[in-house]
């Protein structure tokens, strides 16, 4: 099932279908790994709710809910063991 | 004779430690992306040749547009080396492998340094090194962090690579020389080889974020570790001071004994002047920061700043900006020419003018001392109790100056600095257990001697300035007395006095002269006023002056360096008005406000 990476919760994980145009001034999510078919872990949120850390290929990195809204992943199986709800 | 090698290599993979340790230079380190910018240079003798290195700024890849990329590839392009010396943190294999394969089409000579092998260890994590030699068919050397003789194996490695040939320059089947064009092959291929070069897989970490980013614990965490930064510095600082003080006294009385044969007017500008200030200032700054920049060091060495930016992004989202600037108003406590030259690291335009020129609302270590001791005069100097009331109250300062920070940067997006919000992306290292002694004899001997030279370079001629100032005569007094007396009626609207004023004037050249300049100017003015209390209690209400001293401390003009730096890193005199104009209609405002209300 498609959803936006927003939409996983920490511990859930998914394998990233579509990734968002190129923005300027976003660092290129490209160059930090993040490419279809790569699998990407959301570990946690911040304690204000946004933003929150995922992981992918020994990656952690913080993203916005409107960013992380803009990437589709398809989720991967579930699993809680890690990460705080 | 003499090679050249460069190091290559992801953020955060100990690059720049390696760099020091191999040429004995002191580059600035610290664990978040982003550190090293432009290529820095040294050198090294092994035997009979010498090898001069460039340490090129940490890239994922070449192509990938960011100005440390741009650096890096038009370095490899224009200035090959004889050896590239790539660097992978041997606990996020893959990633390096990555960009190791990139650097592998188009430089013929590698050598492969998989560093933080102890972190590795510890993990449980086992890597087939030959085979990973094979597939680059280059030489692979492993260093730790926590061992000295890794670099002089590197050397050892570096000198017998440089003696052989170029190695193959590709795996059986590839094409030299083509760019990898596509990412994701490139990827892929990084992933399979790491695969199949790791023997025993990492264990997992121990997850110390539950504790630093959890729910209940990471903002208590937060303050509470600012609150023990300057109660230690607070604490650490008194007996020093104290002690550094009297030796100075003493040495001026030598000095003085050595310079009798002077006319007594040279005499006493030398001695009174340049040497006074000068001592002054030694003896007022760096007790607290021989303190507060080895601690500072240490959180930014195990990684603690990027979960700071994490944890105030949600706040500075709010007012148009995001976490990065948290991070350089970190640098700013530093230094402001530091912190404003930092928020390169904050990639949309109109986020970064916005951080540069609100940078100095940020206490510098040239204003903390004045702060410390302002907190000391009116929360009591001895014991335990007094410092952590005046930790407490240097808490609560930084939560002003964020506030004032956030409302201003709110003001700007909403008027000047308009724009849509910019995506947010930052890396969070993986938290590392610092090497202790080696780091704080390095912040003590790079930070702390350098800004210090710094303050004493310029503390030197102010002296003899105000040594001047204070012996011309204007109206029948000397010319300071009588500046301060002009500036009285204007001092009085913001509960200040002519000679506090007059002080935040004169030390625009470096905020560290402000309560030298302070007792020079009470001097001139031939009052009993040769303590700080005193020259509180002059402004009529001892608290309501030291709390509007301290105001305006935090809030008013930055110093020139900082100020030269806006024009440097903007281009443009608006800004730089801006800069100089926000604070300190900041600090008029608050003061002018305290001022009608105590």
């Amino acid at each position: 099932m498609e959803k936006s990476l927003a939409e996983l919760r920490p511990g859930q994980s998914g394998i990233v279908m579509g990734l968002p145009p190129e923005r300027e001034d976003w660092a290129g999510l490209a160059r930090l790994g993040l490419l279809p078919g790569t699998e990407i872990r959301c570990l946690r949120r911040c304690p204000l709710g946004d933003p929150t850390v995922y992981r992918f290929r020994g990656t952690e990195l913080a993203l916005r809910r409107r960013d992380a809204g803009r990437i589709l992943v398809a989720e991967a199986e579930a699993d809680s063991g890690e990460g705080e709800v | 004779m003499e090679h050249s090698v460069a190091l290559a290599g992801n953020p955060n993979v100990g690059k720049s430690t390696l760099f020091n340790a191999l040429t004995g230079l002191r580059q600035h380190t610290g664990n978040w992306t982003g550190k090293t910018v432009d290529p820095a240079r040294g050198r090294w003798k092994w035997e009979s040749d010498s090898y001069r290195v460039t340490d090129l700024p940490g890239i994922y890849s070449l192509e990938g547009g960011s100005p440390e990329e741009r650096v890096a590839a038009e370095y490899l392009e224009r200035t090959p080396p004889e050896l590239l010396v790539v660097i992978l943190d041997a606990t996020a294999l893959e990633r390096g492998l990555a960009l190791a394969l990139e650097l592998r089409a188009r430089h013929p000579r590698l050598l492969l340094c998989l560093n933080l092998m102890d972190e590795a260890e510890r993990l449980g994590l086992r890597i087939d090194t030959e085979a990973l030699s094979r597939a680059f068919s280059a030489p692979v050397v492993c260093t730790r962090a926590d061992r000295r003789d890794s670099v002089e194996m590197l050397r050892q490695v570096i000198a017998v690579s440089l003696l052989g040939g170029e190695n193959s320059r590709s795996a059986p089947g590839e094409k030299q020389g083509k760019r990898p064009g596509d990412p994701a092959a490139l990827r892929r291929q990084a992933a399979a080889l790491a695969r199949d070069v790791t023997l025993t897989p990492a264990g997992a970490r121990r997850d110390w974020d539950r504790l630093f980013l959890g729910k209940w614990t990471a903002y208590p965490l937060v303050l509470l570790l600012l609150f023990f930064l300057f109660y230690l510095t607070v604490r650490g600082a008194n007996f020093p001071s104290a002690l550094l003080e009297r030796g100075l006294d003493r040495l001026g009385e030598g000095l003085g004994r050595l310079l009798s044969g002077l006319p007594p007017s040279l005499r006493s500008l030398l001695l009174e002047g340049v040497y006074g200030t000068t001592a002054k200032v030694t003896a007022v700054m760096l007790p607290p920061m021989a303190i507060f920049f080895p601690l500072f060091s240490l959180l930014e060495e195990i990684g603690l700043l990027p979960r700071v930016a994490f944890l105030l992004d949600r706040p500075f989202q709010a007012c148009g900006s995001c976490g990065r600037q948290g991070l350089c108003m970190c640098m700013g406590l530093g230094c402001n020419a530091v912190g404003v030259t930092g928020c390169r690291i904050i990639p949309n335009p109109k986020e970064r003018l916005a951080a540069i020129v609100t940078n100095a609302l940020v206490p510098c270590n040239g204003r903390f001392p004045s702060l410390i001791l302002l907190a000391g005069v009116l929360l009591g100097q001895d014991g335990r109790l007094s410092a952590a009331a005046a930790a407490g109250a240097l808490t609560a300062c930084m939560l002003l100056c964020w506030g004032v920070t956030l409302l201003t940067t709110l003001l700007l997006r909403k008027t000047v600095l308009r724009g849509r919000e910019a995506g947010f992306l930052l890396e969070l290292p993986p938290l590392r257990r610092p090497q202790v002694g080696q780091l704080l004899l390095r912040s003590l001997l790079d930070r702390t001697l350098r800004v210090l030279g710094r303050a004493a370079a310029v503390a030197a001629p102010a002296g003899a300035l105000i040594w001047l100032l204070g012996h011309v005569q204007a109206g029948g007094l000397p010319l300071l007395a009588w500046l301060a007396r002009k500036l009285d009626p204007a001092a009085s609207l913001l509960g200040l006095t002519g000679t506090l004023l007059l002080a935040f004037v004169l030390s625009f050249p470096a905020n560290e002269l402000l309560l030298p300049l302070a007792f020079a100017i009470a001097a001139a003015a031939g009052g009993e006023t040769q303590t700080l209390p005193g020259l509180l209690a002059a402004g009529g209400s001892l608290w309501k002056t030291g709390l509007c001293a301290g105001l305006f401390t935090l809030f008013h003009w930055p110093c020139s360096t900082t100020l030269l730096t806006v024009r440097h890193e903007t281009g443009r005199l608006r800004w730089t008005l801006l800069a100089l104009v926000l604070p300190s209609l900041a600090g008029i405002l608050l003061c002018a406000a305290v001022n009608a209300v105590l």
